[in-house]
């Protein structure tokens, strides 16, 4: 039986999860979105209910499922089921919120059991729109010390942009992958 | 006459009508520890090789006086139609590989300092036939290839070489260490890093001139504008400065300019082309590396183990020479992270006491996570896993 092998996508709502999994995912990525109507009703039309799932499939065929977490705060109860034996975190946040430093120490500290045990990277998105902080901003909300977290500018529709945020997660994990 | 002593000789070399990279980069070569039976002619006098290229306008007096002066020409070519016929010349071809141009200057020093015992008598054209060299991390010169074309793993070895160069690894106990340090000041990337800083201090634009042109920083935009060509602003980029450098703040709005570049960036790219796999003078090799901020490699330029590197300096307080042995990799690449991401402030070295140094997450992930994960980027990078 193949191992279930899993990347976790989470951030607030329209931060680009959907988009992201769909830039790299092998086969169309299932969205179970529906027409949004609580307070999410302003940021998007139609939003994640319970999660977005694309997958990498490797030669051998072995599957690594990419989920992505309900953005709103009030499905935080899946986020623990859904981390559940990953292999790290890719965490993406709006740039262009105004909350969005607010959004990300609130992930952080949501997600921390999970990044303890395993890794976390940090991608803004759409700060070619209306960049609300600059990336020394995010920054300085990081812990000091180990781990430093890698975070980037990201356009979640760039496949490179969310190769380079996989490629990140799995070197912090181990340094001496080889290919 | 020339002393038959090969021991102690080394052939004295002219660039002659090469582009500027070109020279530079052969420059670069010849008094790198590659090149041992060669250097850098300082005068007229005693010239035992020219370097030149037949693909452009030559002095062709050069051949002529060949025989009579006893010298040997190093001809770089690509057009095989018109190759003059010279029993002095041996042949290059383009792209320049540093085995064969290393082959083609041994040979012409040991026909140069054996000429007296040896007549020449050969009188074709010699062409140094294509050598397989192990250290395939060598293969390739800086330049006179075709950066566009090749997608091979050569031509991904060439772009890795372009910014770590070509230095052997170290044994700080052993070795002489000269040839891995480099005076900060004496390059462009010190006087703008400087320049920059002080103009964010100050919220003012800054104008940084230089020899070979100016760059204006704009504060506002963060961004780096400037007039100055490709390879212009590559000599900028590499080589040791001719003449001062000289800064002034310009609370005007900034020159109207070809060229922009988000300052981070282009800060970035120029420290890793000055660095080329080597280290400000008097970095520390044995006392850690402390990284307080990971660089925005979604931007910067990234290189062949930059991510490994700092994936490792983000969970371990370790030496730059722990850094490349723990990776097996050859330290030049640590070295020239390291010169960038020092210059932007995101990491430094630091004498931590063993407290500190013990509180860092050092857990090994399981052997079949690591197969996993090379295969998931072997997959990603569309390469067989």
């Amino acid at each position: 039986m193949k191992a279930n092998h899993k990347i976790i996508f989470s951030g607030p709502v329209g931060a680009g999860k959907t988009t992201a999994i769909t830039s790299i995912s092998d086969i169309p990525t299932v969205r179970t979105e529906e027409s949004a109507s609580d307070e999410t009703k302003d940021l998007k039309d139609s939003t994640t209910v319970a999660l977005d799932y694309g997958a990498i499939i490797l030669q051998d065929s072995t599957r690594i499922h990419l989920y992505g977490t309900p953005g709103q705060k009030r499905f935080d109860f899946m986020w623990e089921i859904l981390t559940n034996g990953g292999i790290g975190l890719l965490l993406l946040i709006d740039g262009s919120d105004v909350k969005a430093i607010d959004n990300l120490k609130f992930f952080l500290s949501s997600f921390k059991n999970f990044i303890n045990k395993t890794s976390v990277v940090v991608g803004i998105t759409k700060q070619e729109i209306n960049k609300q902080y600059n990336l020394e901003d995010y920054q300085k909300v990081l812990n000091e010390g180990l781990p430093v977290i890698p975070i980037y500018e990201v356009d979640a529709r760039s496949k490179k942009d969310i190769s380079l945020m996989v490629e990140t997660l799995l070197y912090t994990l181990d340094p001496k992958i080889s290919i | 006459m020339l002393k038959p002593n090969k021991q102690k000789n080394k052939a004295n070399i002219v660039l002659s009508n090469l582009d500027a990279l070109t020279e530079n980069t052969l420059a670069y070569f010849i008094n790198s520890n590659l090149c041992q039976n060669a250097k850098l002619a300082l005068s007229n006098k005693n010239i035992h090789i020219y370097i030149i290229d037949l693909d452009k306008q030559y002095d062709a007096e050069i051949l002529n006086n060949a025989e009579a002066q006893q010298q040997y020409i190093i001809g770089i070519y690509i057009n095989e139609a018109h190759l003059p016929k010279n029993s002095r010349l041996i042949l290059v071809k383009k792209p320049l590989n540093v085995t064969e141009l290393k082959d083609a200057i041994d040979s012409a020093h040991s026909k140069t300092f054996k000429t007296v015992e040896q007549p020449i008598v050969d009188t074709r054209p010699k062409i140094v036939t294509k050598i397989k060299h192990k250290d395939q991390a060598h293969r390739n010169l800086y330049n006179a290839i075709d950066d566009e074309n090749a997608e091979d793993d050569g031509h991904l070895q060439y772009k890795s070489q372009r910014y770590v160069g070509n230095n052997k690894d170290i044994n700080p106990e052993k070795d002489d260490l000269k040839h891995i340090y480099f005076k900060t000041d004496k390059y462009f990337y010190f006087h703008l890093i400087k320049a920059v800083k002080s103009a964010i201090i100050n919220k003012t634009n800054t104008v940084i001139k230089s020899s070979l042109g100016s760059i204006a920083y704009d504060f506002h935009k963060n961004s780096l504008n400037y007039n100055i060509g490709e390879n212009r602003l590559k000599l900028l980029q590499t080589t040791p400065l001719i003449s001062p450098v000289s800064v002034r703040f310009n609370k005007s709005t900034s020159q109207q300019s070809e060229y922009s570049a988000n300052a981070t960036n282009f800060i970035w790219e120029t420290c890793i082309k000055t660095s080329k796999g080597r280290l400000p003078e008097s970095t520390n090799l044995t006392k850690p590396v402390v990284m307080s901020l990971w660089p925005n490699f979604s931007q910067l330029k990234v290189f062949r183990h930059a991510i490994p590197i700092a994936a490792v300096w983000s969970r371990q307080r370790i030496s730059l020479i722990e850094t490349a042995d723990l990776l097996n990799i050859p330290q030049r690449y640590v070295f020239s992270l390291y010169t960038a991401m020092n210059t932007l402030d995101y990491a430094k070295i630091k004498d931590l006491n063993e407290l500190v140094k013990n509180n860092t997450r050092t857990e090994k992930p399981s052997a079949n996570s690591s197969k996993l994960f090379g295969r998931i980027l072997g997959h990603i990078f569309k390469r067989k896993s």
